[in-house]
């Protein structure tokens, strides 16, 4: 898959979570949240800019 | 279910949720979230949203305690494979641009062309919002 294509996916996956959040439901935006932070957030975007990161899957 | 996909869910269509405790356009919906098809993800993404839109306790209840947990899961763990995805997909443009001196350059205008900075705004506001 091009880098296009997987930047325009990733978009929308996250175009569609900004959607779920702005729905302002809260038992759903904590569930939401929880995941987003502990299993992406954390792991992936801010463990990626220590030294020597080795981001992986959870 | 065409009624769901262009917003047209009231409560009254829900009623049933009370008697059977079960939602299957919902649940069975939301197991085609990963299709390969886009238009197929599309629709599970509107479908879902429709439904969330819809003020019934009792199936905000019943989503929160049966099908939340492991469907957020699944969304996150998936949009995380795609961050590694492009991950793997610059390191390949800068391997492919071999050893010469214009390789960030290069690096950086596929970046940008890809639109990347749109998902760094994202991002950014996402980690506002959760924080």
């Amino acid at each position: 898959m091009r880098l296009d294509d997987l930047v325009a996916e990733h978009l929308d996956h996250l175009h569609y979570v900004n959607d779920i959040l702005l729905l302002q439901i809260s038992d759903l935006n904590q569930v939401l949240v929880d995941h987003l932070l502990t299993r992406l957030f954390i792991p992936k975007y801010i463990e990626a800019f220590s030294p020597g990161a080795n981001v992986r899957i959870l | 279910m065409q009624y769901i996909m262009y917003g047209y869910c009231s409560k009254n269509f829900f009623c049933f949720l009370q008697h059977t405790n079960d939602f299957p356009l919902y649940t069975e919906a939301i197991k085609f979230f990963n299709n390969s098809e886009s238009m197929v993800r599309i629709a599970v993404r509107t479908l879902t949203l429709n439904v969330y839109r819809v003020d019934d306790k009792s199936m905000l209840q019943f989503i929160r305690d049966k099908t939340a947990a492991p469907y957020f899961s699944n969304l996150v763990w998936f949009i995380g494979n795609h961050v590694l995805e492009i991950d793997a997909a610059v390191k390949k443009v800068a391997e492919d641009s071999g050893a010469s001196g214009g390789t960030r350059g290069l690096v950086t205008t596929e970046v940008k062309k890809a639109k990347y900075y749109e998902v760094i705004d994202m991002t950014v506001h996402f980690i506002e919002m959760t924080t």
